[in-house]
């Protein structure tokens, strides 16, 4: 069975992959390699950006129990006692139930898993508190006090801001 | 053709694009769920089930994963495990792979996709963007300043 050949040397007559296929492989990959090969070509870079992928690679990695993982969620540590650094660590999937506090980031960077340790990009201002809201799918919400409510997925360290529409309605108080 | 074996197996006849024909009990074959389909409505009944999108080389390979997962036990989990990495480290490069990981797309068998998406996976997962262009003949269709977008945009995963 198979055909002989070297790895990386181009098939003879060649083979092309259909994209579906394509989404079935991908899906196996961390995100680092996923995001890689959005430069391979303008098809992949739709399929990776697309919702179909996103939740074909959601369900996969549920299904095989691959992803949970450490997140840290570290605010610049300024050593400023009014602007404390927010240290969190919490398992992916079970963020409301699960954050645990720990001391350094550096403790705990070394469980991460094709994430890179990295600082949320979301700075309170001084005085400001945050609060760690919600996970669903990967990415987390976050209130401030200051009526942002920010959105970020840490794995792909994109992130989205939006203005509480109404205080009241949503339980916060400026 | 639908024949029954002395142990009461019922037998079909799978046919790949290149007019092969190959028997197998319906057990196995219904491990496709395209095939369990065709098979309950009736399309094993007469003659055989033609497989237009599978040559026989690959089918055989299908076959015989399929043999191997009807007969096995839950019990004998460790031992399906280590013929699984045989199998696909027999069908020894990327080419054999595509080749089988399109029939179980086609065929619908869950296990075999899975176990050669995987290895696939496993094969590119450190490469680069050419690399993998060159692995399955892709071009690159993007600008350079497209593609120095996209770079830019996920330069964490380029380091």
């Amino acid at each position: 069975m198979g055909i002989g050949g070297e790895i990386t040397m181009p098939a003879a007559g060649g083979i092309s992959i259909p994209l579906d296929v394509v989404a079935d492989i991908l899906c196996s990959l961390p995100a680092k390699s996923v995001l890689r090969f959005k430069a391979v070509s303008k098809a992949w870079c739709s399929l990776i950006d697309s919702s179909y992928f996103a939740r074909l690679q959601l369900s996969a990695s549920i299904e095989t129990n691959k992803c949970p993982m450490l997140v840290i969620l570290s605010n610049q540590r300024t050593g400023d006692d009014d602007n404390p650094s927010l240290v969190l660590c919490a398992d992916f999937y079970s963020l409301d139930d699960d954050i645990v506090e720990v001391e350094e980031d550096g403790g705990a960077s070394s469980s991460l898993r094709h994430v890179r340790p990295r600082s949320c990009p979301f700075k309170p201002r001084k005085g400001w508190t945050y609060a760690l809201g919600s996970s669903c799918n990967g990415m987390l919400a976050f209130g401030s006090y200051s009526g942002n409510l920010d959105f970020w997925n840490p794995t792909t360290n994109q992130c989205y801001s939006t203005s509480l529409p109404s205080p009241q309605v949503m339980g916060v108080q400026r | 053709m639908s024949i029954t074996t002395e142990n009461n197996e019922k037998m079909i006849t799978l046919m790949s694009s290149d007019g092969e024909e190959f028997v197998v009990e319906e057990a196995v074959a219904a491990q496709s769920q395209t095939i369990k389909h065709l098979i309950e409505d009736g399309c094993s009944t007469e003659g055989s089930i033609p497989l237009p999108n599978v040559t026989g080389r690959v089918l055989s390979e299908v076959i015989q994963y399929c043999k191997k997962h009807s007969s096995s036990d839950d019990k004998e989990e460790k031992e399906l495990e280590a013929w699984d990495a045989e199998f696909v480290k027999a069908a020894d490069d990327h080419v054999a792979l595509t080749d089988l990981m399109m029939a179980a797309n086609f065929l619908d068998i869950k296990g075999l996709l899975d176990l050669v998406a995987q290895t696939l996976a496993n094969m590119i997962t450190g490469k680069s963007p050419e690399e993998v262009r060159r692995m399955w003949n892709i071009k690159n269709d993007f600008t350079p300043e497209e593609a120095e977008k996209v770079r830019k945009e996920n330069q964490w995963a380029f380091e």
